[in-house]
């Protein structure tokens, strides 16, 4: 493998990999996702730009792979998503508490159009910033504010709706 | 912006996400307790949104397997070349050995300047594209010359 898609790996993997995550909630499924990334960048290395960042070129990759993955697989069973691992986890029981909230997560995420939850997950899971995100999506400046504040508004009442995560 | 002015929700959002920097806005959002409500809420949202965040890795072995499937393999362009030109004189010879002739002095060769060209720019496209794609279409190309050229045959044995 090349050194520059190695280094890669090791500055953006973890990233690429928080993405899959959020979007197929498997880690399975997200770590096969995140191969096929970087095997993607393997092949196109040399149409990257490498006085451009890595960053947002491997998440425009990885978010295409993910949005084909739950094209093809519009119903992911409740019991197929996994907790995710937050700072706070401490025990089995809050384990437990994550898995019902991830439940609830996920299936606030899934109802979200398309448009508003590429530009809340880019933000959230993977603390992009404005440019960062506009360079990924190829979206205006005002679009992706636009965008970050309804999807951010429209996440808040499908989570109080359902009532999975209490503030 | 003036400090009378009161900003909209998506520069309060730009303020919340540490993107803007207006000092005018930041001042006014000190003393504006409308604004200051705003602030509020959308600091909720942000923290709903929040939720998405996890401290998930890789598992160690990542590199590895990737490495494993990442295998360099060069686009055989000489046997891949050579095969299609095979395959093309085969269909043509089994059709009748006097058209192979035909093929070679008025036929394509008459434009094999052209498809020399476009041979090779479909080669160099090919590396950056699955070879399936390349094989298909030059496949295409061939299927649709046998069937010309069987079109040609039927044609002259009923005039004959």
């Amino acid at each position: 493998m090349q050194d520059i898609v190695k280094e890669m790996v090791e500055a953006h993997g973890d990233s690429v990999y928080r993405l899959a995550l959020r979007y197929t909630g498997n880690r399975n499924i997200a770590q096969d996702i995140t191969q096929e990334t970087f095997l993607k960048a393997f092949k196109r290395i040399n149409s990257f730009d490498h006085d451009k960042p890595a960053k947002p070129w491997l998440l425009k990759i990885a978010g295409n792979l993910c949005k084909n993955y739950l094209r093809d697989n519009r119903e992911i069973p409740v019991d197929f998503i996994e907790a995710m691992e937050k700072p706070d986890q401490a025990n089995p029981e809050q384990l437990y508490i994550n898995k019902e909230s991830e439940t609830e997560l996920m299936r606030a995420v899934k109802n979200l159009p398309d448009k508003y939850r590429e530009v809340i997950m880019l933000k959230h899971v993977n603390e992009l910033s404005y440019s960062e995100i506009c360079e990924v999506l190829g979206l205006e400046l005002s679009l992706v504010k636009n965008r970050l504040y309804r999807g951010r508004l429209m996440l808040k009442d499908e989570l109080l709706k359902q009532g999975g995560i209490s503030s | 912006m003036t400090g009378k002015v009161c900003p909209d929700y998506l520069t309060i959002q730009s303020v919340v996400d540490n993107e803007e920097e207006d000092q005018a806005v930041l001042e006014h959002l000190d003393q504006c307790s409308a604004c200051r409500k705003k602030e509020e809420e959308i600091r909720s949202m942000v923290f709903y949104a929040n939720q998405l965040s996890s401290k998930e890795r890789l598992p160690a072995d990542f590199c590895d397997r990737l490495s494993e499937r990442a295998v360099y393999q060069p686009f055989p362009a000489l046997p891949f070349a050579l095969a299609l030109f095979a395959i093309a004189f085969a269909s043509v010879y089994i059709i009748d050995p006097g058209y192979l002739n035909w093929w070679l002095t008025v036929g394509i060769t008459s434009n094999i300047g052209l498809f020399l060209d476009t041979f090779f720019e479909l080669l160099y496209f090919g590396i950056n594209t699955e070879p399936v794609w390349i094989i298909l279409f030059l496949a295409t190309l061939v299927l649709i010359e046998v069937i010309i050229l069987s079109g040609i045959k039927r044609l002259e044995g009923v005039i004959k």
